[in-house]
């Protein structure tokens, strides 16, 4: 049986969404919210509220699912108001929630200064990307990097302080891996990932030959890179 | 059974990411495995084998949260080329989604919100169901949504709405019993009414999932035990629609694959009075 339609001139579907995406989203416009609003037992203030609250919180566990290092990092209470302010920037305009998070290193740069959960955020990022990145090994230049079969540097060097300790994402036969690389090591790194050539980044590096070798064996093991050099 | 021929799987599972591996090395008993299709779309290629590895073991449906029906937009035809493809990539059994739209302007809100229950909301979606059908070059299953508001201009229930959607767009039902339930709580409404109203024969599966009570409100959290009174309900579903695909939602808190098919067995007792009324009947 047909109930009778309220007394005033109803809106249209397309009015009617447009009201509603406008009420979600920047509430103190929604002036029309009463007049299309019903909700049995609640104010359609409390109702628009609770979709508000139900739709942020699905975007904000997005962002604690892809960046848990750093929700770690800040604890959950602030990591919770870094989750919030984020998600109060970024709308979607995908189908899916892949990728949605992405621009939370950026966005703590922005807001909070590059230190060390920007640092985190960024390394997360590059994990995330190398774990569904389907790539294939990178052809380093004669001379540069060597790559193992199957790796390739997706991320990094990571880390807050230039003169400090980094890391290093990678992806390695198909999966993602990082490895953490020493402070005093860490320039010969970012010089060979700059693609400088390998005698070159080491007479940069000023380390002992014995430091430059066990640099490269751990480089190895991890599947960085294919050998060591054969000489220090 | 429905009119469609769609045959019951008997119950099944949403496939979540933590069990997947324990689903694949042990291969536990189950009548399917429901894939939320946004999750599936676009994975990494070993994420992608292992969910073609699942597809292989169980019969899989899609469950999608994006086709935003209700919508004004135009409907996004990319996102229906890759449900068919991904559809036909795992031979899933059928394709559903809800009675909903999710933004418009392009925005996507990933919430579920409500239409207004008018003529000109039933021949909109209709009209999208009947194109979406023939973009995915099959048909739907339209699920009954949670919902925590309605629209003083709505013409009929939301019951009516469906059953002249099924009509008009000759789509199947996805009947989730605790979206019932939840509405009604908030609402008002009956839900024995409400199963009453909709098609016999066009409801392809069933939903079971648990609520939460928040400050007054029953909200469809799918991060609880079924319901007494769900249960309750299911089992008058099961009464007007016979045996149907069934399938248990957990969404947030997700127990071991172990304590959900400990839940899931509970409708099995529920299952087999059906069987033996309809045997008798």
């Amino acid at each position: 049986m047909r109930r009778s339609a309220s007394s005033g001139p109803p809106p249209t579907l397309a009015e009617l969404q447009r009201t509603l995406m406008r009420a979600l989203y920047a509430p103190q416009s929604a002036r029309t919210e009463q007049a299309i609003v019903r909700a049995a037992n609640w104010a359609p203030r409390d109702a628009l509220a609770l979709y508000r609250r139900m739709g942020a919180l699905r975007f904000e566990r997005e962002v604690a699912r892809e960046f848990p290092r750093v929700r770690a990092l800040l604890g959950p209470d602030e990591f919770a108001a870094l989750a919030r302010a984020f998600v109060a920037s970024r709308r979607s305009r995908s189908f899916t929630l892949d990728g949605y998070a992405e621009g939370l290193p950026r966005f703590i740069a922005r807001t909070r200064g590059r230190g060390s959960a920007h640092a985190l955020a960024s390394f997360e990022l590059a994990l995330r990307r190398a774990e569904r990145a389907d790539v294939k090994p990178a052809t380093p230049r004669p001379g540069a990097l060597a790559h193992a079969p199957g790796a390739r540097v997706l991320g990094g060097p990571f880390g807050s302080d230039p003169k400090g300790p980094v890391v290093v994402v990678f992806q390695r036969a198909g999966r993602a891996a990082w490895l953490d690389v020493a402070a005093a090591e860490a320039p010969m790194l970012r010089s060979l990932l700059r693609g400088a050539r390998v005698d070159r980044a080491v007479a940069r590096a000023q380390l002992t030959p014995a430091r430059i070798r066990g640099a490269f064996e751990r480089w190895v093991a991890a599947g960085l890179l294919i050998a060591p050099p054969s000489r220090g | 059974m429905n009119r469609f021929g769609l045959p019951d799987f008997g119950l099944g599972l949403g496939l979540r990411a933590q069990h997947a591996r324990e689903l694949l090395a042990h291969r536990p008993p189950l009548g399917f495995l429901e894939l939320l299709t946004e999750n599936h779309l676009r994975q990494p290629r070993r994420a992608r084998e292992q969910t073609e590895a699942l597809a292989s073991a169980y019969p899989v449906v899609l469950h999608g949260v994006s086709m935003n029906l209700g919508s004004i937009d135009p409907l996004d035809r990319q996102y229906l080329r890759e449900v068919r493809e991904l559809a036909s990539r795992l031979g899933a059994r059928w394709i559903s989604d809800h009675l909903c739209w999710t933004g418009t302007g392009g925005w996507n809100s990933h919430e579920l919100l409500p239409l207004p229950y008018t003529d000109e909301a039933l021949h909109h979606v209709a009209h999208r169901a009947r194109q979406a059908q023939d973009a995915l070059g099959q048909r739907i299953a339209l699920e009954n949504p949670s919902t925590y508001l309605a629209f003083p201009h709505s013409q009929m229930p939301e019951a009516e709405f469906l059953a002249q959607l099924c009509e008009l767009a000759d789509c199947a039902l996805l009947l989730d019993v605790n979206n019932v339930y939840v509405n009604a709580m908030n609402r008002g409404g009956d839900p024995s009414a409400y199963l009453a109203a909709l098609p016999r024969d066009r409801v392809v599966q069933i939903h079971l999932a648990g609520h939460s009570r928040r400050g007054g409100w029953w909200i469809d959290t799918h991060a609880a035990p079924v319901a007494p009174d769900v249960w309750r309900l299911y089992e008058e579903a099961l009464a007007r629609f016979g045996l149907v695909s069934t399938l248990l939602e957990w969404d947030a808190a997700i127990p071991s694959l172990a304590a959900l098919r400990g839940e899931l067995a509970k409708a099995e007792p529920i299952r087999a009075r059906a069987e033996a009324a309809a045997n008798a009947a």
